[in-house]
C-alpha cells in the first residue's frame, strides 16, 4: 500500500507544524524563540560524528543521535553560561551555537574535504522528498519520526500544561509550590532539541524554525490567554501547511518557501488586526467635550 | 499695559503659565481606558503627589503627559507650551525597573546623561560636565559611589543615582515614578530633603506615591486618580477621607482613610 | 602549506586575507556591542539569513554573479528585515527574540522559494550563491580590503561621533525620548550599521559564523570594562585579534595540498575562545575571580564567627 503523494507531504507539514508549535509556544514566552535555529546549526558536529561512526551515511540513526546530542549540548551549555549571570540568555545562545557549527565545519573540511558531504541537504532537508523515504508499517519515515515526537510533545504539554504555565510566568512561585522549574524547562528544551532534529531531517531547518516561532507569535498577538493561544497557533500551522502546499503546487514553487511565506502573511494579518482594533477603540472611546 | 517686542513672549506671561497643565488627558491601551479625561494644574514651587490604587493609571498618566504613550485625547502643556518646545526644563525619573542595570556604566556616567540635553548633538561631555555630575551625586549623598558600576548598587542607591541625573538637568519640573519604592528610611529622607530643596528654589516636582502615611508630611498638593481624576488640589482640602474612599473604592476606602491619618 | 611568520607581511594574498579578516572583526566586534546590549544578539544571524531573498532577487535582475550587486540586494533585504523586526518590537508586546525569529524565518523562506526558482531555470552561475552561505575568505583581494577599510571607517566614525546619543538611547530609551532625542532613528541607525557589517562579513565568513563575530567579541569585552566606550574599543580589538589570528591560523595549519581549514570557522573558534577565557579570567567580573573573592570572604567571616564565640 502506498499513500498518495499529496497526503504524505501535507500530512508531514501538519505534523511538523503541530510537533513544533506545542513546545514552541513556551519558547516564545520564555525569550528562547531562536533556539530552533540555533539547534539546527549546532547539530552539525553531531551529524558529522554520526556520519563518521556509521561509515558514511547521512540519513542514519547515528547521525540522528549525534544531532540530538549536539542539540542538547547547545541547550545545556547556553543555560550554564547564562546562569553565571554575566551574559544574557540570547548572547549565551549566540556564543554556543556558532562555535559548535564552526567545529562541525572544520571537522568536515579535515575529514571529508574530498568527499562530497552535502551540507545543503542537511540544512535544507526537502519536504518534497518525504514520499520517497519509506519508514515503518508502510508509513513514510517522516511520519514515524515527526509524528512520534509530536505525540510525545502532546502528552508532555497536555499533561503538564498547568505546571508549564506556572513555571513560565513565575519560576519563583513554581519552585516554592514544589514544582521544579529547572527540571520542567530542562525537559521542555530536551523535547525541543529532539523535535528539531527529527523534523529538520525530514523537512529542513527553515520550516522547523518557522513553525517553532511564527504560529505562536501570531496567536499571542490575538490573545493573551494561553489555552486559546495554543489552539489558535495549532490552527495557524494547519492552515498554513494546507494553503502553502496548494499554492506551491499551483505556482510550481518551493513548498518550504511558500509555507514559510504564508506563516509570515498570517503574522502580518494578526499585527494589522491588532493595530486596527487599537485604532477602533480609540475612535469609539475618546471622551466628548 | 506693557509693550511687548513682537515675537517674544512677555516675561511676566511666560512666568505665569503653570509648569504643568493637563487638559482632558485620556489614554487607552485596549478596550478599557487606562486614564480618562484628566485635567489639573501643577503650580510653580510645589510638590504634587499622584495617588491611587494599583492599576489606577498613575504611570500611564506620567507617560502620556511626556508623550511616551500615545494619547487618546487631551493635551499636556508645560509652562504654557507643548513639551517639544521646553524639553530642557522638564526632567523624568522612570521607574527603577525600566532599565538594564547590567549596562556597562558607572554611577557618574548615568548622572552625566542628565547633561546630554544641554550639550546637544555631537558634543561630548568633558571635565566640566563630570564635575557638575559629581556635585549632583554629592547632593544625594552618593559621591563615594561615583565610580561604582551601576549593577553593584543597591536599589535605593540606584534610585538616588536617577534622582541625581534629574538634578543635573536643572529642570524646573521633574516627574518621578515611585521614587520611594523599596528604599530604606535614610534614602527616603535624603530624597525628600532634595525635593524640598527644589521647591525652595521655585521648582516643581510631580511624584507617583503610594505611602498614604507620609503624603501630608512630604507634599503640598495631591492628585487622586482612579482612571479618572477624583480630586486635585492642596493636600489640606483634596486629601480628604471622602476623596480617598472615592479613589480606593468603598471596600478599601475606609482603610485608606485610616492609613492617611489626619482629621476624620 | 608551511608558512613562516614573515610570509604574512610579504605575501600579497596572505596579507589581504589576514588584514581583511582583522578589519572585519574590528567592525563587527564594535557594532556587536549594540545588539548584545539591546538583547538582540542574534540579529546578525537574522540579517544574514534575511539577505537571501535580496541576493536571489539581485541575481535574477542582473543575471550575473556580480558581487557588488548581490551585496547591495542582500543588504537591502537584510535591512528591511531588521527594520521590520524593530517595528514589531515597537508596535506589539512581543519580545526581541520573537520579532527576530518571525522576520528571519519568513524572509529566509521566501529566499528559499526564489533560490529554488533560480535552480529550476538551470542557471549555471547559481552555484555561486551558495558561496555566501559558507564564506570564502581565501577569495579576499586587496580591493576587498580597501572596501572594508572605507566602509568600516564610515561605520566606526559614525559610532564615535554619536557615542553619547547612542549610549543614552540604548540605556534608557524613555528618558532619551523625553529629552527629545530621536530614539527610533538612533536605533535604526545602529541597526543599519550592523547590517552593513554583516554584509561585509557574509562573503568572507558566511551566514552562521557572521552571527558569532557580532556576539563573541562583545561578550568578551563586557567582562573587562565598566564603561560603554571601553567595551566598544575592547570589542573592536578582540574582533580584530580573532579575525587576524583566525585567518593566520587557518592558513598556517592547513595541510599541504588539502582543502584547507575554513577561515571563518577558525576565526569564530578564536573569538569564542577569547570570550570563554574572558568569562573565566577577567578580574572583577570573571568567574574565577568571583570564586576567589567568595572563598576569602567566607573564610574571614568564619574566623570572625569563631573568634566571637570564644
Ligand atoms: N503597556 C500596556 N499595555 C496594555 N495595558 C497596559 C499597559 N501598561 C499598563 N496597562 C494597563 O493600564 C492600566 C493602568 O496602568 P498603570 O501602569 O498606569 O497603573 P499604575 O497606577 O501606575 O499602577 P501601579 O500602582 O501598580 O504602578 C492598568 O489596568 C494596566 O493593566
Ligand atoms: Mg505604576
Amino acid at each position: 500500500m502506498t499513500l498518495p503523494f499529496d497526503l504524505v507531504i501535507v500530512g508531514t507539514a501538519v505534523m511538523v507544524a503541530w510537533a513544533c508549535t506545542l513546545p514552541g509556544l513556551f519558547l516564545v514566552l520564555r525569550r528562547q524563540a531562536l533556539l530552533g535555529d540555533a539547534i539546527s546549526h549546532a547539530a552539525l558536529p553531531g551529524i558529522v560524528a554520526g556520519y563518521w561512526l556509521s561509515g558514511g551515511s547521512l540519513a542514519s540513526l547515528p547521525a540522528l543521535v549525534g544531532a540530538s546530542l549536539s542539540g542538547l549540548l547547545t541547550v545545556g551549555l547556553s543555560a550554564l553560561i547564562a546562569r553565571s549571570g554575566r551574559v544574557k540568555e540570547d548572547a549565551a545562545l549566540g556564543l554556543v551555537f556558532p562555535a559548535l557549527f564552526a567545529a562541525g565545519v572544520i571537522a568536515v573540511s579535515l575529514n571529508y574535504g574530498n568527499v562530497h558531504l552535502d551540507l545543503d541537504a542537511v540544512l535544507y532537508g526537502e519536504i518534497a522528498y518525504t514520499p520517497f523515504r519509506p519508514g515503518w508499517l508502510g508509513l513514510p519515515a517522516a511520519w514515524v519520526l515527526v509524528g512520534g515526537m509530536g505525540l510525545v510533545n502532546a502528552l508532555f504539554v497536555g499533561g503538564l500544561f498547568k505546571e508549564l504555565r506556572l513555571s513560565t510566568f513565575d519560576p519563583g512561585l513554581a519552585r516554592t509550590l514544589g514544582f521544579s522549574p529547572r527540571l520542567l524547562s530542562g525537559a521542555l528544551l530536551t523535547l525541543v532539541a529532539l523535535t528539531v532534529v527529527a523534523a529538520f531531517e525530514a523537512v529542513g531547518a527553515v520550516l522547523v524554525v518557522a513553525f517553532l516561532v511564527v504560529p505562536s507569535a501570531t496567536a499571542l498577538l490575538l490573545t493573551r490567554r494561553l489555552g486559546t493561544a495554543l489552539g489558535l497557533a495549532l490552527g495557524a500551522g494547519l492552515s498554513a501547511s494546507v494553503l502553502g502546499y496548494v499554492v506551491a503546487l499551483a505556482l510550481d514553487a518551493s513548498i518550504t518557501g511558500v509555507v514559510a511565506g504564508v506563516l509570515g502573511l498570517q503574522f502580518v494579518g494578526a499585527l494589522a488586526a491588532q493595530g486596527l482594533r487599537a485604532r477602533r477603540v480609540r475612535g469609539r472611546a475618546a471622551p466628548q467635550g | 499695559m506693557t509693550v511687548t517686542v513682537p515675537g517674544t513672549a512677555p516675561a511676566s506671561l511666560a512666568g505665569s503659565a503653570p509648569p504643568l497643565a493637563l487638559r482632558g488627558l485620556s489614554v487607552a491601551y485596549a478596550e478599557a481606558p487606562a486614564v480618562w479625561d484628566v485635567s489639573f494644574e501643577v503650580p510653580a514651587a510645589s510638590l504634587t503627589a499622584i495617588i491611587g490604587p494599583n492599576g489606577a493609571g498613575k504611570s500611564t498618566l506620567l507617560k502620556a503627559a511626556l508623550g511616551l504613550v500615545p494619547r487618546l485625547a487631551g493635551e499636556a502643556l508645560f509652562f504654557g507650551a507643548p513639551l517639544s518646545r521646553v524639553r530642557r526644563r522638564v526632567a523624568y525619573v522612570p521607574q527603577r525597573t525600566s532599565v538594564d542595570w547590567d549596562f556597562p556604566a558607572s554611577a557618574l556616567d548615568v548622572v552625566t546623561m542628565g547633561l546630554y540635553g544641554r550639550l546637544g548633538w555631537l558634543r561630548r561631555p568633558g571635565r566640566r560636565e563630570r564635575a557638575q555630575a559629581l556635585a549632583c551625586l554629592e547632593r544625594v549623598g552618593m559621591a563615594d559611589f561615583a565610580g561604582r558600576q551601576i549593577s553593584e548598587l543597591s536599589g535605593g542607591q540606584q534610585q538616588r543615582v536617577f534622582l541625581a541625573r534629574a538634578l543635573a538637568q536643572e529642570a524646573d519640573l521633574t516627574f518621578m515614578d515611585e521614587p520611594f519604592a523599596g528604599v530604606d528610611a535614610v534614602t527616603e529622607r535624603t530624597i525628600v530633603d532634595v525635593l524640598h530643596g527644589l521647591r525652595g528654589q521655585g521648582r516643581s516636582v510631580v511624584v507617583v506615591h503610594h505611602d498614604l502615611d507620609t503624603v501630608r508630611e512630604y507634599f503640598d498638593r495631591v492628585a487622586l486618580l482612579n482612571v479618572s481624576l477624583v480630586a486635585a488640589g492642596p493636600t489640606g482640602t483634596a486629601f480628604s477621607p471622602a476623596h480617598l474612599r472615592a479613589a480606593y473604592g468603598e471596600r478599601h476606602g475606609a482603610l485608606a482613610a485610616a492609613l492617611a491619618g489626619g482629621p476624620p | 602549506m608551511s608558512l613562516s611568520p614573515a610570509d604574512f607581511f610579504t605575501d600579497y594574498t596572505l596579507r589581504s586575507i589576514v588584514l581583511g579578516s582583522a578589519l572585519l572583526g574590528l567592525v563587527a566586534g564594535t557594532l556587536g556591542c549594540f545588539s548584545v546590549l539591546r538583547r538582540q544578539s542574534l540579529i546578525g544571524d537574522t540579517v544574514a539569513h534575511a539577505a537571501l531573498p535580496g541576493l536571489c532577487a539581485a541575481f535574477l535582475l542582473t543575471g550575473t554573479r556580480d558581487t557588488l550587486g548581490l551585496l547591495v540586494g542582500g543588504g537591502l533585504s537584510g535591512l528591511l528585515a531588521s527594520l521590520l523586526a524593530l517595528g514589531i518590537l515597537r508596535y506589539s508586546r512581543l519580545k526581541e527574540d520573537v520579532a527576530l525569529g518571525v522576520t528571519f524565518s519568513t524572509f529566509f523562506g521566501i529566499g528559499i522559494a526564489l533560490l529554488t526558482a533560480i535552480g529550476q531555470s538551470g542557471n549555471a552561475a547559481q552555484a555561486g550563491l551558495e558561496g555566501f552561505l559558507f564564506g570564502q575568505a581565501a577569495a579576499l583581494t586587496a580591493g576587498d580590503v580597501a572596501r572594508f577599510a572605507v566602509l568600516g571607517a564610515l561605520a566606526l566614525g559614525t559610532v564615535a561621533a554619536l557615542h553619547k546619543e547612542l549610549q543614552l538611547s540604548l540605556f534608557d530609551p524613555d528618558y532619551a525620548a523625553v529629552q527629545g532625542w530621536p530614539v527610533a532613528g538612533l536605533t535604526a541607525l545602529s541597526t543599519a550599521l550592523t547590517v552593513l557589517a554583516v554584509m561585509l562579513g557574509l562573503q568572507t565568513v558566511g551566514v552562521v559564523l557572521m552571527a558569532a563575530m557580532l556576539i563573541a567579541p562583545a561578550v568578551a569585552a563586557r567582562q573587562w570594562t565598566r564603561s560603554l566606550g571601553g567595551m566598544l574599543r575592547l570589542a573592536g580589538g578582540f574582533g580584530a585579534l580573532s579575525g587576524g589570528l583566525g585567518a593566520a591560523l587557518s592558513l598556517a595549519l592547513s595541510p599541504e595540498g588539502g582543502a584547507g581549514l575554513p577561515t571563518g570557522a577558525v576565526t569564530v573558534l578564536t573569538a569564542t575562545a577569547l570570550a570563554v577565557l574572558s568569562l573565566l579570567l577577567a578580574p572583577g567580573r570573571g568567574v574565577i575571580a568571583g570564586w576567589g573573592r567568595q572563598r576569602q570572604a567566607r573564610a574571614r567571616l568564619r574566623r570572625e564567627l569563631a573568634g566571637g564565640r570564644r
